[in-house]
C-alpha cells in the first residue's frame, strides 16, 4: 500500500509517499519521496511566523510540492491507497490548506482519508529510520511549537508525562536568539554560536518545577538571559554573544535531559527516543546520548530532514492507522490546540 | 457537461452541481468555517444521491473572493485539488459578480457589499438589466461611508442618465452597515432580501461553467484567493521599512 502525506501546519508545505507491506510495523515501512518546500525565507523579513503569510504560501505551493512528491516516489495518483494529512495542532489557516486538500484528493480518488495529530507525527518520524524500534518508550517532542514528554505504550496508545507550561523550547531559542542578535530561526543560530562558546562562563536558571513534574517551563530562563544581556549593556561589560548561546543552551538541554531519563527510568523503559525541530540540536543529542548510555539507555532520534515539520511522519501514522482498519471522516476539523489521545 | 461549484468565500456558503446547465443539487448554508471544512463530506454525500461518482465530474467552479481570507482558501484549495487530481478544468467566479448575478431584470443599480476586516467593505456595482450582471465600476475595498459616499455621487448621475431609481444592497455588509447605509442614502437604498443576499452556489456552478466554455480556465497550480489587499503583516512590512532606512 501507498500512502501520500501532507503537512502545512505550520510554516513548511510538505508533501511526502510512504509505501508499507502491510503490516504493523516499522521493518514494513519504507519512504519513497519526502518533499518540503519552506517558507524560512519568507518569514524571516518578520522575524517569525506570520500566520496569514504562511496560509497563502501553502495554496500557492501545495499542487506544485505534490507534484514533485509523486515523481520522485515514481508513482501516480491512481496508486495511491490512502491520504494523511495533519489536522492539528498548528497554526488553523495553514493546517486548513492541507487538510483541505487531502480531502478533496480522497474524494476525487475514492480513497480512504486519515486526519493525523502533528505530535504524533513527530514521534513516529523515529519509525521511518529506525525499522527495529518498538513501543513500549519515552519520547521527548520538542519544537518550535511543542514541548512534550509522552510513554508510548503501543502504537496508537500514550500517555502525555508533561507538557510546556508557557514557552515551547524552539519558541525559547528564537526569542534568545533575537536578543543575541542571531538569526533566524533561532535553534540552529544558538547552536552554532554555541559551539565557540563557553557553556560554564554564564549560569542561567534551570526550572524543574515541582517535585515529580515532568512539565516544562522556559519563560524564566529566556527572562533572565534578556536580563542578564540588558544589564551587561548597561553595565557596558562586554556581551559574548557565544558564551551565552552556551549557557542558555545548557540550562534547556539540562533539563529535557534529565526530565527525560527520570521519565524513562519511572517508565521501566530501556529505550528513549527525541523528535521535534529541536531534536536536531547537537548538544541535546550529545548530552542525551551520554547519560543515557550511563544509565543503559538506548536512545534514538531521526534525522535532521525527518526533525523539522516534513509529510513523511504524518504518511507514517497514516499508515500505521490504516492498516489498524483506522480512517477519518471528511468532516473531520482543523483543530488548533489538538492534543493527544 | 457535470459541474461542481464551490463557495466559502462569505457568511453564506456551499456547494452545487451541474448536469447539462442545470442545478441538480445545491447545499447552502449560513456559513462557520466548521461548516465549509465538512464540504467534501456533502459533496460525497450529493455524489452518492445521483448516483454519480467524483470520475463523473468534468469541470469546477469555485469562488475565489473577496472575502474571508481563511474560508475562501478552503473552498480555493478544495478546487484546486479537485481540478488537479481528476484532471478537469476550473473556472473562476468572483463573489462580487456571484452575489450580484442573484438578481436578474432589474432597473435598480446592484451593488453587493462583502465585510472585510474591522469597517472595511469590499464592493462594486453592477447593471443588472439583462440576465447576467454588467460591472459599472472596479472592485475596490474601502470604509464603509467613504464607499457610500462615492456610490452616492455616481449614482446621481446613473439615476438622471439612466432610469436607475434606486440601489439594491447585497451580501452580508449590507445587514452589518444597514444604518450607514441608510443615513447616507437614504430612501434610494435598498437592501435586497434575505434569500439574495449571500452568493450561491448554483450561480458559482454555473458562472464558472461559462468560463470553462469561455475558454477562461485557470491551472490547479495558478489558482489563488482574490484577496484584494495584502496581509496586514506585509502592511506592517511596508510600513516599517522606511523607518528603519532612516
Ligand atoms: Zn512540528
Amino acid at each position: 500500500m501507498i500512502i501520500l502525506g501532507i503537512e502545512t501546519s505550520c510554516d513548511e508545505t510538505a508533501v511526502a509517499v510512504l509505501e508499507g507491506t502491510g503490516d504493523p510495523s516499522p521493518s514494513a515501512i519504507k519512504l519513497r519521496s519526502n518533499i518540503i518546500a519552506s517558507q524560512i525565507a519568507l518569514h524571516r523579513q518578520f522575524g517569525g511566523v506570520v500566520p496569514e503569510v504562511a496560509s497563502r504560501c501553502h495554496v500557492e505551493t501545495i499542487i506544485p510540492v505534490m507534484d514533485k512528491a509523486l515523481s520522485e516516489a515514481g508513482v501516480s495518483l491512481s496508486d495511491i491507497t490512502a491520504v494523511a494529512a495533519t489536522h492539528g495542532p498548528g497554526l488553523v489557516g495553514a493546517v486548513l490548506v492541507g487538510l483541505s486538500a487531502a480531502k478533496a484528493l480522497a474524494l476525487a480518488q475514492d480513497i480512504p482519508f486519515i486526519g493525523v495529530n502533528h505530535i504524533e507525527a513527530h514521534m513516529y518520524a523515529n519509525f521511518i529510520e529506525h525499522p527495529d524500534l518498538a513501543p513500549p518508550f519515552v519520547c521527548l517532542v520538542v519544537s518550535g511549537g511543542h514541548s512534550d514528554l509522552i510513554y508510548l505504550n503501543d502504537y496508537g496508545d500514550y500517555e502525555v508525562m508533561g507538557r510546556t507550561r508557557d514557552d515551547a523550547a524552539g519558541e525559547a531559542f528564537d526569542k534568545v536568539a533575537r536578543t543575541l542578535g542571531l538569526s533566524y530561526p533561532g535553534g540552529p543560530a544558538i547552536d552554532l554560536a554555541s559551539r565557540e562558546g563557553n557553556s560554564q562562563a554564564v549560569r542561567f536558571p534551570r526550572a524543574f518545577l515541582e517535585e515529580g513534574s515532568y512539565d516544562f517551563s522556559f519563560s524564566g530562563l529566556k527572562t533572565a538571559v534578556v536580563n542578564y544581556v540588558q544589564n551587561a549593556r548597561r553595565e557596558e561589560r562586554e556581551v559574548f554573544v557565544p558564551d551565552i548561546a552556551a549557557g542558555f543552551q545548557e540550562a534547556v538541554v539540562d533539563v529535557l535531559v534529565k526530565k527525560t531519563l527520570r521519565a524513562a527510568s519511572e517508565m521501566g523503559v530501556t529505550t528513549v527516543a527525541l523528535a521535534g525541530g529541536v531534536a536536531a540540536n547537537s548538544r541535546l543529542r550529545q548530552e542525551l546520548s551520554v547519560r543515557a548510555k550511563e544509565k543503559g539507555v538506548d536512545v534514538r532520534y531521526p534525522s535532521p530532514i525527518l526533525c523539522t515539520d516534513n509529510a513523511a511522519m504524518v504518511a507514517c501514522v497514516g499508515y500505521f492507522q490504516l492498516v489498524s482498519g483506522k480512517c477519518s471522516s471528511l468532516d473531520l476539523p482543523a483543530v488548533p490546540n489538538l492534543h493527544l489521545q | 457537461m457535470r459541474v461542481v461549484g464551490i463557495d466559502t468565500s462569505t457568511f453564506t456558503g456551499g456547494i452545487a452541481l451541474l448536469d447539462n446547465g442545470q442545478v441538480v443539487a445545491e447545499y447552502s448554508a449560513y456559513v462557520t468555517r466548521r461548516n465549509s471544512e465538512s464540504l467534501m463530506g456533502v459533496l460525497d454525500d450529493m455524489l452518492r444521491d445521483l448516483e454519480w461518482s467524483a470520475r463523473d465530474l468534468q469541470g469546477v467552479g469555485v469562488a475565489i473572493g473577496p472575502g474571508s481570507f481563511t474560508g475562501t482558501r478552503i473552498g480555493v484549495t478544495m478546487a484546486k485539488v479537485l481540478g488537479y487530481s481528476l484532471d478537469i478544468p476550473i473556472g473562476q467566479v468572483v463573489t462580487l459578480d456571484a452575489i450580484a448575478a442573484n438578481v436578474v431584470f432589474t432597473k435598480l443599480l446592484v451593488c453587493p457589499v462583502i465585510c472585510a476586516r474591522r469597517d472595511l467593505v469590499y464592493n462594486a456595482a453592477y447593471k443588472v438589466d439583462g440576465l447576467s450582471p454588467k460591472k459599472v465600476t472596479e472592485y475596490n475595498v474601502g470604509k464603509i461611508g467613504e464607499v457610500m459616499d462615492a456610490i452616492k455621487g455616481r449614482d446621481r448621475d446613473e439615476l438622471d442618465n439612466q432610469d436607475y431609481d434606486k440601489v439594491m444592497f447585497l451580501g452580508d455588509g449590507a445587514i452589518r452597515h444597514r444604518q450607514v447605509i441608510e443615513e447616507k442614502l437614504g430612501n434610494l437604498a435598498v437592501i435586497g432580501p434575505p434569500w439574495y443576499l449571500g452568493p450561491r452556489p448554483g450561480v458559482v456552478a454555473v458562472t464558472g461553467q461559462r468560463q470553462i466554455a469561455a475558454g477562461n480556465v485557470v491551472d490547479a497550480r495558478d489558482l489563488v484567493p482574490f484577496y484584494m489587499g495584502k496581509s496586514s503583516a506585509e502592511k506592517v512590512q511596508t510600513r516599517r521599512r522606511p523607518e528603519e532606512r532612516a
